[in-house]
């Protein structure tokens, strides 16, 4: 290469790593997903969860971008151990046997009230590389099908992540 | 065969030769041309290491390193990708295409080949340590349990494993070391495992990939890049020499003795014009016998290439070229080539001057038979131990008798084992100044070299002392 052609490449090459890496450091790998209709706000991290049905803890008087980082700690349905037979809907929790895959091990805790899932909760979700972004949604989609079989094609680039939580979900909810 | 006598000046003063070309140099254009052709060609190859750079930090590749395991899936994937393609771009190098071919000539492509072998291995090893490594920490197992255990649930890691092994071993037998103490055939054909070791990796790409598997633009590049290669190689390498010496019946139409050491072969054949060669460039031949199919040799063009035969002279070296001294007429050839930048159209200048040593005669011979030049333009020099016994001295004679150019024949032993001039009066004058003496316009004529790379470099120093740019040096090493 001639002297002009290498700094003018150079000079391309660095822009372009630059520009790169940066675009790639901001954009959360989730944002390649495109999940449930909610259309995503300015933060592209999952904000809260509306599915979960009545939490009894705070009221929703704060509607306001609070992004709560997993979904394991927000609804806190944990009301009656288990001693308490009369009411009507029971809740049981089944974990699932860790399920070991390419990027990690994923184990998840599926709560039921009578026969609704109501709350899923993710013991382990190892995944490398911000892999582990996939997970809220499947938590989400999961509960929104009341199942383990949900179409999950919109979730593209997590095939591996996504197989893994599909056989540990299906475990837990085979123990009920 | 009997062998008939040795080209003579007689048979010399009867030789029929070929039109000169109606080139006309063009000076700094044709650099500046060639250099734009290079450029964008290395800024192709630049760009796609560039490219697959980007999409793994697009894909927030450099994100989220919060733990060894990460950093070293980072580095993985990276390693991985620069490696992939740096070793495509290496295969291309070595496949002998034409378009890459004209551009940098076969010895260059060689070097950069080579240059590439050993970074492209310390990719590939970074790219499975840290895989195993990051692995290994993810499931918390020592490293060999790791290795293992991928081994045994994954037959895609395995190919991948036999392709690192094998790669290893096409690198180890290619350096310098190894090289020398192997003979040809079985570094060649350990070199073949190279083809094995790319091939053996792709199926670990593709499926587990994280760059590739689920992402159909990436898959797409790939797809692209290996095609091309691939391609590439088959027809050029395989099918087009093949093909075209099926075709058009390249066969062996007479052989001539041209000294004690030097054979010439005529093949014909239907449009063998088809080759489209030009004077000064290789072919890669196969002669097509029990004994000697498997084996290809490079051969110069001795003479300018006509519409119905080519020529070749070669020098008997004591192996395979000593069968071809008595090679019989009718015997197929499979030809691939033309290959080399030892061409006129390299030229710049109205001047030339054409240096040959030994059997380095040939495509010196070919070029001042075709080459463009008013009387007086072109001098040949050539550098014989023994002016009675060498290769094409009679023809290239009689082809500056008749076209009026100068020539040198230098016979003798030289007297410093630097110098490239035979013992004689002169020997307090440096080369340089010899050169010079000889040549007094040097510094603004073309120089083609063609000669053992010592007595090429000997020359290319004498040439720089004298002040010949770069550009106007072109050379031949017919060490293969």
């Amino acid at each position: 290469m001639r002297k002009t052609t290498q700094a003018l490449m150079g000079t391309a090459s660095l822009i372009a790593v630059v520009t790169g890496f940066q675009v790639g450091a901001n954009a959360n790998p989730a944002a390649t997903f495109s999940p449930i209709p909610t259309t995503p706000t300015t933060d592209p991290t999952p904000t809260n969860t509306p599915t979960t049905p009545n939490p009894t803890g705070t009221p929703t008087t704060e509607p306001t971008v609070t992004p709560t980082p997993s979904p394991t700690e927000t609804p806190t349905t944990t009301p009656t151990p288990k001693p308490t037979p009369p009411p009507v809907s029971t809740t049981v929790s089944q974990t699932s046997s860790p399920v070991k895959y390419k990027y990690g091990t994923v184990q998840l805790t599926v709560t039921k009230t009578g026969s609704t899932i109501t709350e899923i909760s993710l013991d382990q979700a190892g995944a490398t590389n911000g892999r582990g972004s996939a997970f809220p949604y499947l938590v989400q989609l999961a509960i929104a099908a009341q199942s383990s079989s949900f179409d999950t094609s919109m979730l593209s680039g997590a095939t591996f992540s996504v197989d893994a939580f599909m056989t540990a979900l299906g475990d837990a909810l085979a123990k009920f | 065969m009997t062998q008939s006598e040795f080209a003579s000046p007689e048979s010399a003063s009867t030789l029929v030769l070929a039109e000169p070309s109606n080139f006309k140099p063009k000076g700094q254009k044709t650099i500046k041309r060639l250099q734009s052709k290079q450029d964008l060609v290395e800024a192709l190859g630049w760009g796609s290491l560039i490219w697959v750079t980007l999409t793994f930090l697009l894909d927030g590749g450099a994100n989220a390193l919060v733990d060894l395991s990460s950093a070293l899936n980072a580095v993985n994937r990276l390693s991985a990708l620069l490696a992939t393609n740096l070793l495509l771009i290496q295969v291309l190098l070595i496949a002998r295409v034409p378009w890459l071919d004209k551009l940098y000539g076969h010895d260059r492509a060689t070097v950069t080949h080579k240059k590439l072998g050993k970074p492209v291995l310390y990719l590939v090893i970074l790219h499975f340590v840290s895989v195993i490594w990051s692995y290994s920490i993810t499931d918390s197992l020592n490293v060999i349990d790791e290795t293992l255990s991928l081994i045994n649930s994954s037959s895609d890691f395995l190919l991948a494993t036999i392709s690192i092994v094998l790669m290893i071993l096409v690198v180890a037998t290619s350096l310098n070391l190894t090289r020398k103490r192997l003979p040809y055939e079985a570094w060649y054909l350990i070199h073949l495992f190279a083809y094995g070791s790319v091939m053996l990796a792709i199926p670990h790409q593709i499926n587990t990939g994280s760059d590739i598997a689920g992402k159909p633009l990436a898959l797409a590049f790939w797809i692209g890049a290996y095609l091309f290669v691939a391609l590439n190689i088959l027809w050029f390498r395989l099918l087009q020499p093949i093909v075209f010496s099926g075709l058009f019946g390249i066969k062996v139409s007479k052989t001539v003795a041209e000294a004690s050491d030097a054979t010439s072969i005529y093949l014909t054949g239907r449009n063998i014009r088809t080759f489209d060669a030009h004077a000064g460039q290789f072919f890669i031949m196969r002669v097509i016998t029990w004994k000697q199919w498997w084996r290809a040799h490079p051969f110069s063009l001795s003479a300018a290439p006509t519409n119905h035969s080519l020529r070749f002279t070669i020098g008997n070296r004591g192996d395979d070229t000593a069968q071809l001294q008595n090679i019989k007429p009718g015997t197929r050839v499979i030809l691939e080539g033309p290959y080399g930048v030892f061409i006129e159209e390299r030229r710049t200048q109205d001047h030339v001057v054409l240096v040959a040593a030994g059997i380095g005669a040939p495509p010196i011979r070919a070029l001042a038979e075709s080459i463009s030049a008013k009387p007086g333009e072109a001098t040949i020099i050539y550098r014989v131990r023994n002016s009675n016994d060498a290769a094409l001295i009679a023809e290239l004679t009689e082809i500056a008798k008749r076209r009026g150019f100068y020539i040198h024949i230098l016979e003798g032993s030289r007297k410093h084992p630097q110098s490239w001039f035979p013992a004689g009066p002169n020997d307090q004058f440096p080369d340089h100044e010899r050169l010079r003496a000889l040549v007094p316009n040097i510094d603004k004529s073309d120089v083609f070299i063609c000669g053992p790379s010592a007595f090429t470099k000997a020359v290319e120093r004498s040439l720089t002392k004298v002040g010949t740019p770069l550009n106007q040096i072109h050379a031949e090493e017919f060490a293969w």
